[in-house]
């Protein structure tokens, strides 16, 4: 057992009664310029995978809470994609994808929700079961886009854009990416984010990059990723957040 | 003289002194005795000079720590003064109401002088000193009663109030005011009566009355109306007008329209002089000129407002704290491109994002300088924080909207606003927010605030994804409210539904002169949203979010969100942009004399174009000079009409903007002073019982004797013992206690 000198406990004595008042009205500030207060919601479908890595979604819920003033709760919902209501009540909806949302109605509803001002952040999981071809992915949300808004377009979202330092800064624009099993694989990694765009609004966000991987599996599972890929995820989702949230609607 | 005492504090104030004296006494001894046996057997040998020097310190310390715990404070009592000169000033009302003989001969004056001269007698009994003067358009000294009621010529005005405020500064025990109560100079009775309340100086009044048969004066003074509107909106127009009536009556008024009469109404006269407006709301229509002539008695006076198809609105929107609203509320101006919007963000939230209208720049942080708020007609301050907001910056938005702009204050968050309270911001909205001392409130929201954090769903719902519980409560418009032009933002014509809002802050008080424009439809006491005019722009507070959710909670092809944003902030900006106005300033226009106009609402530096009409049809260009008050656009002009009946003045300015008013020149001025009006004794009465004085119409008793009850001594008492300088001394007494034993080996 390490003993302790009286200097040594007096030391930390003084460092302690100093520093916590600092840290606690840092922490005060922080709390002192939240905002509304707002909810982090899924959108369930009927794909068996709808909530996939949300157990981690409340890491990203105090990510949030850390690092920016947003007011966001600390624990997460979910909005059927049949029930307007329920998704209207976020202006925000993370989602594994809308390749399988196939209903008329349930298509509409998700056209409405956007019209009405929402915000939609689709990410595909980078495991082969869910998501067994990125490119097929990406046409697949782009295929339901075109049929419930056929007002909106896709495109590639460059690297110069907003979305990659309106809050943190992401390096060269390219968004983080998470790998199955941490195996490098180069034709998934060129995909950058595309905008899902209505006139020059940016209406969803459309991502191979597996960001819900990232801030679940380094937590899971740690050695599919290098140290603090977490953060990046959890940083480039701020980013997205942060400019659907400045942008008009 | 002051009086010097010593009091203890804390619980040891309500005891007996000799009690808490005793109480420190023993539990000195004990400590002392104590602090002697315990340096008595220490564990180490200890000289005896140490011993002393370590219990001496100890001691000390002991003793100061006990005059902390008993928080002894010094007492200061400044003795009142034994024999205080208690004087009575005695004004009496020289104006010309009250020198005009009646049918017998008698003049008010010497009604009120009669009256005085039986109470006067008690008065020199109360008082030891009577000092004397005489007022009218102004206060003079007098020697004596007689000097002050026959010296001089009688005024043309009566300078009521101002003489009564100028008689205060000579801090008189009492005031006697032998007068007919009739302020013909415009002083507002009300303020008066608020300064004469505080002040607390009994005024008591001598009514002069006599049986003069009364007349009236009208004057249709302006009509303010906004210089532009927008095509197919609802605006507010107002005439100003100005009546001296002998009893109540009714006064009939116009507007018309284009040439076509639009609303009629009476407006009730009371007895005396009367300041009316009377606001109407005009529908704008298509796109051209609009004249609005308003008609009352022999006057019309008329202004042109231009109906345009859009116009150019640059609002500045800085947001405080991360949300929603900003994404929403863009997206509801955006839909009109009229709206210029330059979005910006608190730098403490460290968004690197803003919005600029093409071919602009936002600024990097909400400026601290009006002039650089100057070029946008809005600023809206989204969600706030007073610790984000500098002294200068808040100066700068109170100075921006004083000279004309419009400020729109949001915010859900009662901690926030609360910050505000007492701040030169809050000052200038509509509404007091509640104060961070207020504990009930604090309790409550504290309250609030541990549910709303640790409220989780329940069960498994926390791994499942459950649903947000979330309800919108709707707006309502304030109960018993005349309807306005602004109730397009609500409802009506659209059939929109009510905006719904998720969060309020709480409202302590709404401002005298405030508009409430909405409540909260479950709870009518929580105010929603108001507005004031401030200088001459016109600030305004949501105390709702920013209603992102109700946008979201109705159908896409709903537009009820984008027209209530647009309407509410052209609403802010309509009414200090008005338009030409002319405005006539002498009362009663009389052959020979001249007549006073003043022109407001012109653009500083362009030139306006003055002709008066003479009756019989002959124009006659007017000089325009600038007038000696501090805003710019202020002008002034006089003529002198050589011929009695109708005569037009009519005022356009550069950019076609004209305005006109026509009055009746009679052949001999009829002022309110010489309109024989009846005495206000009933306002006289109300006024003298509001100071503690009275009405004398006969013997009367004066409430403040010479030798009157003492007041008691002002206490001002100041704390001994909460000094840096004793804390110091107890932890310099203890460190070299604490010092001493290390050196003799104790530690």
């Amino acid at each position: 057992m390490n003993s302790m000198t009286r200097a040594d406990f007096l030391k930390r004595l003084l460092a302690g009664a100093v520093g916590l008042p600092g840290l606690a009205a840092l922490a005060n500030d922080l709390d002192a310029l939240r905002g509304d207060r707002v909810g982090w919601a899924r959108l369930k479908t009927s794909s068996p995978y709808w909530n996939r890595h949300s157990g981690s979604d409340p890491v990203l819920m105090k990510f949030f809470r850390d690092e920016t003033t947003l007011n966001i709760d600390p624990i997460w919902y979910s909005a059927e994609v049949n029930n307007l209501a329920e998704m209207c009540k976020y202006p925000f909806l993370f989602s594994q994808g809308i390749g399988m949302v196939a209903e008329p109605a349930a298509r509409r509803n998700v056209a409405e929700f956007i019209r009405r001002g929402g915000f939609l952040m689709l990410d595909a999981c980078n495991h082969h079961d869910v998501t067994p071809d990125f490119d097929g992915f990406i046409r697949d949300q782009a295929a339901v886009f075109a049929d419930a808004l056929p007002e909106a377009r896709m495109v590639q979202i460059p690297p110069t854009h907003e979305i990659f330092r309106c809050y943190f800064q992401i390096p060269d624009g390219r968004p983080p990416h998470t790998f199955m099993g941490g195996v490098y694989d180069a034709r998934k990694a060129q995909h950058g984010l595309n905008g899902m765009m209505i006139g020059r609004r940016m209406v969803a966000v459309v991502s191979v990059c597996g960001l819900q991987c990232g801030w679940d599996h380094v937590t899971a599972h740690p050695v599919v990723a290098p140290p603090g890929h977490d953060q990046e995820c959890m940083r480039m989702l701020v980013n997205i957040y942060v400019y659907a949230m400045m942008q008009g609607a | 003289m002051t009086h010097i005492e010593w009091q203890f504090g804390g619980w040891l104030r309500d005891w007996p002194l000799l009690a808490a004296l005793g109480l420190l006494a023993v539990l000195a001894i004990v400590g002392i005795a104590g602090i002697l046996w315990s340096y008595g057997r220490t564990n180490a040998v200890l000289a005896t000079h140490s011993r002393r020097w370590l219990a001496g310190l100890r001691a000390a310390a002991l003793l100061l720590l006990l005059l902390c715990l008993a928080n002894p404070a010094r007492v200061e009592e400044a003795a009142a003064p034994k024999h205080a000169i208690r004087r009575l000033a005695v004004l009496v009302d020289r104006s010309a109401s009250m020198s005009t003989p009646d049918h017998r001969g008698e003049t008010r004056l010497a009604v009120a002088l009669r009256r005085w001269s039986q109470a006067e007698p008690t008065a020199q009994r109360s008082f030891n000193a009577i000092s004397y003067a005489r007022f009218a358009n102004d206060l003079q000294p007098a020697k004596s009663l007689a000097d002050a009621a026959t010296a001089g010529t009688p005024g043309t005005e009566t300078h009521l109030f101002a003489a009564l405020r100028q008689a205060y500064t000579q801090n008189p025990a009492a005031i006697v005011c032998l007068t007919d109560g009739l302020d013909t100079s415009g002083d507002d009775p009300a303020a008066f009566a608020a300064t004469a309340s505080e002040r607390g100086v009994p005024i008591y009044f001598v009514p002069g009355e006599n049986r003069l048969q009364g007349g009236s004066t009208l004057t249709l003074r302006e009509v303010r109306m906004p210089s532009q509107v927008l095509r197919q909106t609802r605006f507010t127009t107002t005439a100003v007008l100005e009546s001296v009536a002998a009893q109540d009556r009714s006064l009939p008024v116009e507007l018309w329209v284009n040439g076509k009469q639009w609303s009629a109404t009476t407006l009730p006269v009371r007895t005396g002089r009367n300041e009316l407006s009377w606001p109407v709301t005009v529908a704008s229509g298509e796109p051209g000129d609009l004249t609005l002539e308003f008609r009352a008695g022999d006057q019309t006076a008329a202004g042109i407002t231009r109906v345009v198809e859009s116009r150019t609105l640059d609002v500045l929107y800085y947001q405080g704290a991360l949300q929603w609203g900003c994404r929403f509320l863009r997206g509801a101006l955006e839909s009109d491109p009229s709206f210029r919007l330059t979005a910006l963000m608190n730098p403490a939230l460290h968004v690197h994002l803003m919005a600029a209208p093409a071919g602009g720049r936002a600024p990097a942080d909400l400026p601290a300088d009006a002039a650089d708020l100057k070029r946008y007609q809005v600023v809206i301050l989204a969600h706030v924080f007073a610790s984000q907001l500098s002294l200068s910056q808040q100066q700068a938005l109170v100075d921006y909207v004083r000279g004309g702009g419009s400020l729109l204050f949001i915010s859900p968050d009662t901690t926030a606003t609360e910050q505000f309270s007492g701040s030169a911001l809050e000052q200038m909205l509509p509404v007091v927010f509640a104060s961070p001392n207020d504990t009930d409130e604090t309790a409550r929201r504290q309250m609030e605030r541990e549910l709303s954090t640790h409220t989780t769903p329940e069960g498994n719902d926390f791994f499942d994804g459950g649903e947000q519980n979330i309800t919108l409560k709707p707006f309502a418009r304030p109960a018993g409210a005349s309807p306005t032009a602004l109730d397009g933002l609500f409802s009506g014509t659209n059939g929109d539904p009510l905006p719904e809002f998720c969060a309020n802050a709480r409202v302590r008080a709404v401002k005298a002169g405030a508009q409430i424009l909405a409540v909260n439809a479950r709870n009518p006491s929580d105010i929603l949203l108001a507005r004031q005019p401030f200088g001459r722009g016109f600030a305004a507070a949501l105390t709702t979010d920013l209603l992102w959710r109700w946008k979201l909670s109705l159908p896409s092809g709903s537009h009820a969100v984008e027209r209530f944003w647009q309407q509410l902030l052209l609403s802010l900006t309509a009414s200090p942009a008005d338009g030409l106005r002319l405005c006539r300033l002498t009362a009663s226009p009389a052959l020979g004399t001249p007549v006073a106009l003043a022109i407001g609402g012109a653009s500083p530096g362009d030139p306006v174009k003055l002709e008066a009409v003479s009756p019989r049809g002959a124009r006659q260009s007017l000089s325009v000079a600038e007038a000696a008050e501090a805003d710019p656009a202020a002008l002034q002009a006089a003529f002198t009409p050589n011929l009695t009946g109708r005569w037009e003045v009519r005022a356009t300015d550069a950019s076609g903007q004209t305005a006109s008013v026509t009055f009746p020149v009679a052949a001999g001025s009829a002022s309110a002073e010489l309109s024989n009006l009846p005495a206000d004794v009933a306002g006289l009465r109300n006024l003298a019982e509001s100071t503690g004085g009275s009405l004398v119409d006969g013997p009367a008793t004066f409430d403040h004797p010479m030798e009157g009850p003492a007041k008691p001594p002002e206490r001002l008492p100041e704390p001994l013992w909460n000094s840096a300088l004793v804390l110091a001394a107890l932890l310099g007494l203890y460190a070299t206690e604490l010092i001493l034993r290390r050196r003799w080996k104790l530690l």
